[in-house]
């Protein structure tokens, strides 16, 4: 891209190493962020010193011709500057920032880091969030009265947990005379699954459907089963209200299905490759199996998930594949 | 190629362009606007995809032909006329380019300075009220530029802002900015600008043809003491030179004393006034008979015109001191030559008035008499005031009047007067300038119009020195005492209005808020600022002082602005999901819950639950919908809010 061998502007220059200043400066951000004003940095934008030229020669010719009127009109444009200034600054400042859970994708598959933001004034500031490393570098949004949610893109390459501790909010609006920024200094998670392998290894034997034939009730989607406590990480459309009424305790909705095979994934078994290698494999494994709707649990080494199927059971299994051995990484998950 | 979003701006912006431009129709050549407008249009259909968009090397060529035509009518491209036209062409043209939203931000930055080359030429109230929508729709789409994807309805409210805080910000900047008076560059005439008003020769016709014209020549407000209506002789040129024909001034005229001789001296019988002069492209200004401290920057002329080096050319204030008791004697000790240019007629015109000059000075011993023989004269002899006397003879002009018409208006009077003394021995010249003035009630303004125009004649007795004579006085002496109207009941003015008292009330009214408005915007400069600094309690202000005042200003204004921001956000509720529930533990609070600060709300949710077991379902499905919407990202927060807003209303 020609854009990018051609030397920064000063401006861009300054607005890339803010983050870099910020996160020595302050320590991160709570959760929500109620963006400081004194964070909020703003110069005029080209078009902004255009403006601010053709303003003063304004002033010059009202000054020469000694004229009234042409000097109003010259001090209207400029606090049409002014307040452009006010409005694009508290654009950022006041508006409150929180990380949503962002949904997990596959390694390879471009991530989707959520934000919800919103602002206690009722009209809607529009801004843009940034990372550098973000696709597209920059996301727009226009702050609806009830919040919205700005999201932006990233390529993911491996699993584990995708992490950024910093986001960057810039605006424009109105007028695009200034350009007004802030460094929010929370981090933005997504855990990234392996890569599916293309083929499944053989070795778990996927493709017979022999082996078991006795039906077992499963957790699954289909019947409602019963129900049990609720955990964490349930979807509240499981939630069983009606009984949470009667019984004062939140009670889950379980559901089954008819489940014909049950395997147990192992990564000792897999010896072709490397990990990573092996970890596809398994991810492969595990898609297949949840789409045939089989019953399977993953062992690896220590960790070991029962044999079971359904959303929240495959979520646990990739899970466990992408933070496997990544000691950096804790297995928290991005916590609200 | 054109964006989309460029696409859907042009016709905001080529609205913007050309109500900025309208104006225009008044001061272009009428040919160069119809181009203009002419070429908008088109563009318009051409947005409207009725006809194709011209190429390129058209658009060079047009760009190339407009700067001939103006070139061809005002043979320059500097100046405010010029200049603007130029700029109002080349931004027609650039409309035909509309292809990213920085074109758009430039013609609308071109709108700006078309409307101030306007502005320059002609700055009447309607100007200013027009600027002022005219800025406020090109701020509109700039705004619009800058989001082209936002809802009017933000920009809309986001304009409102604008105006808020803006209007008082610019009123601000408009009184405490720093004026620093005089030009910079110097202002360049306008080319071709004609103005009426009097000029420094007279010929029959002259005046008559002036006061055709209802147009307003300046305005005066007294300070203190006002002089009677017949007093108001406001001296304009002093013409000595008479060709038969033609009156014409005395080029060479000694100036006597300049403004910075005025001295202090304050004699009670003067009269101050203030001027606020329309421009007519002269030098002289308009003053009392006679003038004792002049105006800033003026000179006195020996015959006691009072002069600027520059021409007025723009709406000018200025104020003067005059004595209407005193004479003028000056001439005495200026040596007799100029009293010699005050004799001198013509050979061989005016025989007959120069026979009965002579006969009046054989007859009469004293000066005196001889003037009240020629205003008994013009008193008997069925002379008449009328503004559309019969043709003179214009060989013989003089002679012809006097003896044959007999009917004329102030200037044959004047003029015939003036021969007739000059002929008789006594030095005599002809003054021109106003009589009168209409006193607007509401302001204490006298608004002299065109119509006040006059001619009379000053002559010179050798005890007393100049002495006004007014010839029209003998014929009309309504003239003089009340106006032009009732010195000439027969013909008609056509003064609409006139008479009628509602009209002159509103007409008055007009006035006063176009008096009010000159002395607030137009003529806003160093000196009123250094006034109200000092009304402000500033000791000396000087450009000082109204930058602490603007930067205290601001920076209160700034502060107290926060203030107001800090004291909303301390007890304001973050979301709007929040805000319900902290509403829904309010009720809970009230119908007798304690409230934990610190406990979730699931389990707020199950005490609630016990304590209103009717109204747990409504409670459940509150809670249920509120963790949804504050911890589920696939969750439909609108939705539930919406909701929850239900269960809220019937809990």
């Amino acid at each position: 891209m020609p854009s990018s061998i051609k030397k920064k502007s000063l401006p861009r220059r300054l607005i890339d190493r803010s983050p870099k200043w910020a996160r020595k400066r302050h320590a991160p951000d709570k959760i929500p962020y109620k963006v400081s004003g004194r964070r909020v940095y703003i110069i005029p934008t080209r078009f902004g010193l255009i403006f601010a030229i053709a303003v003063f020669a304004l002033l010059l010719g009202s000054m020469n011709y000694s004229n009234g009127l042409a000097f109003l009109l010259t001090f209207i444009l400029t606090a049409v500057g002014f307040v452009a200034m006010h409005l694009t600054n508290s654009n950022l400042s006041n508006l409150y920032v929180e990380p949503m859970l962002n949904e997990a994708v596959f390694s390879g598959e471009n991530a989707l880091l959520q934000i919800r933001l919103w602002h206690q004034d009722t009209d809607r500031p529009e801004v843009e969030i940034s990372h550098q490393l973000a696709l597209a570098n920059k996301a727009h949004c226009c702050i609806e009265e009830n919040g919205s949610v700005a999201s932006m893109h990233m390529q993911t390459s491996q699993r584990g947990y995708l992490e950024i501790d910093h986001y960057m909010l810039s605006t424009r609006f109105p007028m695009n005379m200034f350009y007004a920024w802030t460094i929010v200094l929370q981090p933005l998670r997504c855990l990234v699954y392996p890569k599916p392998s293309d083929e499944a290894p053989e070795i778990f034997g996927n493709s017979s459907q022999s082996e078991s034939n006795k039906s077992s009730n499963r957790p699954g989607q289909d019947d409602f089963a019963g129900l049990r406590d609720y955990q964490w990480q349930d979807s509240p459309q499981h939630i069983a209200w009606k009984s949470y009424a009667s019984q004062d305790k939140l009670l889950v909705k379980q559901f089954s299905e008819s489940v014909s095979k049950t395997s147990m994934f192992d990564i000792d078994a897999l010896s072709s490759g490397n990990l990573e290698i092996r970890l596809s494999q398994l991810c492969r494994l595990i898609l297949n199996a949840e789409e045939n709707q089989q019953n399977y649990g993953l062992k690896l080494n220590d960790t070991i998930i029962e044999p079971s199927n359904g959303d929240t059971h495959k979520h646990n299994c990739l899970s466990a594949l992408a933070t496997y051995q990544l000691e950096s990484f804790s297995k928290r998950g991005t916590d609200i | 190629m054109m964006s989309d979003a460029s696409y859907r701006l042009v016709p905001w912006t080529l609205a913007a362009l050309l109500f900025s431009a309208l104006p225009h129709a008044l001061i272009l050549p009428m040919h160069i606007f119809a181009l203009m407008i002419g070429l908008l249009i088109l563009r318009f259909i051409m947005h409207k995809k009725v006809l194709r968009m011209p190429p390129n090397w058209l658009k060079y060529t047009m760009a190339g032909v407009c700067v001939v035509v103006v070139l061809a009518t005002f043979h320059t491209i500097t100046g405010a006329l010029a200049g603007g036209a130029l700029l109002l062409c080349m931004a027609t043209i650039k409309t035909y380019e509309m292809n990213t939203l920085r074109d758009h931000t430039a013609l609308i930055l071109a709108a700006f300075f078309i409307v101030t080359s306007y502005i320059l030429d002609n700055n009447a109230i309607w100007v200013g009220l027009y600027v002022f929508i005219a800025s406020g729709l090109c701020v509109f789409v700039l705004l619009k530029i800058s989001a082209p994807t936002v809802d009017n309805q933000l920009l809309f409210k986001k304009a409102k802002l604008f105006f808020i805080y803006g209007l008082p910000l610019s009123i601000a900047l408009f009184i405490l900015f720093p004026r620093i008076p005089g030009p910079l560059w110097g202002v360049p005439n306008s080319a071709g600008k004609a103005t009426t008003g009097i000029s420094d020769s007279m010929s029959p016709g002259m005046i008559s043809d002036l006061v055709k014209s209802d147009a307003l020549a300046f305005r005066v407000k007294f300070l203190g003491k006002e002089p009677n209506r017949g007093q108001l002789y406001w001296r304009g040129p002093v013409l000595h030179n008479f060709d038969g024909l033609k009156w014409s001034a005395f080029r060479n005229n000694p100036l006597i004393r300049n403004s910075e001789d005025n001295n202090n001296f304050e004699n009670p019988e003067d009269i101050n006034y203030e001027v606020i002069l329309e421009p007519h492209n002269q030098n002289w200004l308009y003053t009392l008979d006679f003038a004792q401290k002049l105006p800033d920057q003026a000179w006195l002329k020996i015959d006691y015109q009072v002069s600027r080096s520059r021409k007025i050319s723009q709406l000018t204030r200025y104020s003067a001191t005059s004595n209407l008791s005193i004479h003028d004697n000056r001439s005495r000790f200026r040596g007799k030559r100029l009293l010699e240019i005050d004799l001198a007629l013509p050979n061989n015109t005016a025989k007959k008035t120069r026979e009965l000059a002579l006969e009046w000075r054989k007859k009469y011993k004293t000066e005196e008499e001889i003037v009240q023989a020629a205003l008994q004269m013009f008193n008997r002899d069925l002379f008449s005031y009328t503004l559309s006397p019969k043709l003179l003879d214009l060989t013989n002009s003089v002679d012809d009047f006097l003896f044959n018409t007999k009917e004329g208006f102030c200037e044959h009077y004047a003029s015939a007067f003036v021969v007739l003394m000059r002929a008789a021995g006594i030095p005599s010249r002809v003054v021109t300038g106003y009589l009168g003035g209409e006193k607007n009630y509401l302001n204490g303004y006298y608004r002299i119009k065109q119509s006040d125009a006059h001619a009379w004649a000053e002559v010179y007795y050798k005890n007393t020195g100049w002495t006004r004579v007014d010839p029209t006085g003998a014929i009309a002496p309504e003239r003089i005492e009340q106006n032009l109207e009732s010195a000439l009941p027969d013909e008609n003015l056509g003064g609409f209005f006139s008479g009628n008292s509602i009209f002159l009330r509103l007409e008055n009214s007009w006035y006063a808020l176009n008096t009010a408005y000159f002395d607030w915007v137009l003529d806003f400069d160093a000196d009123k600022q250094k006034g109200l600094m000092e009304k402000l309690g500033f000791k000396n202000p000087d450009w000082r002082a109204t930058v602490y005042i603007l930067v205290g200003g601001v920076l209160t204004g700034v502060m107290f602005i926060s203030f107001l921001y800090w004291r909303q956000s301390r007890n304001l509720i973050k979301e709007p999901i929040q805000k319900l529930y902290v509403k829904f533990l309010q009720i809970l609070e009230k119908d007798g819950l304690t409230i934990d600060s610190s406990e979730g709300p699931v389990d707020l949710s199950l005490r609630a639950c016990e304590k209103f077991p009717d109204k747990s379902e409504i409670i459940k499905e509150f809670i249920r919908n509120y963790i949804e919407s504050r911890y589920y990202s696939s969750a439909d927060v609108i939705q539930n809010i919406k909701t929850m807003k239900l269960h809220l209303r019937s809990f």
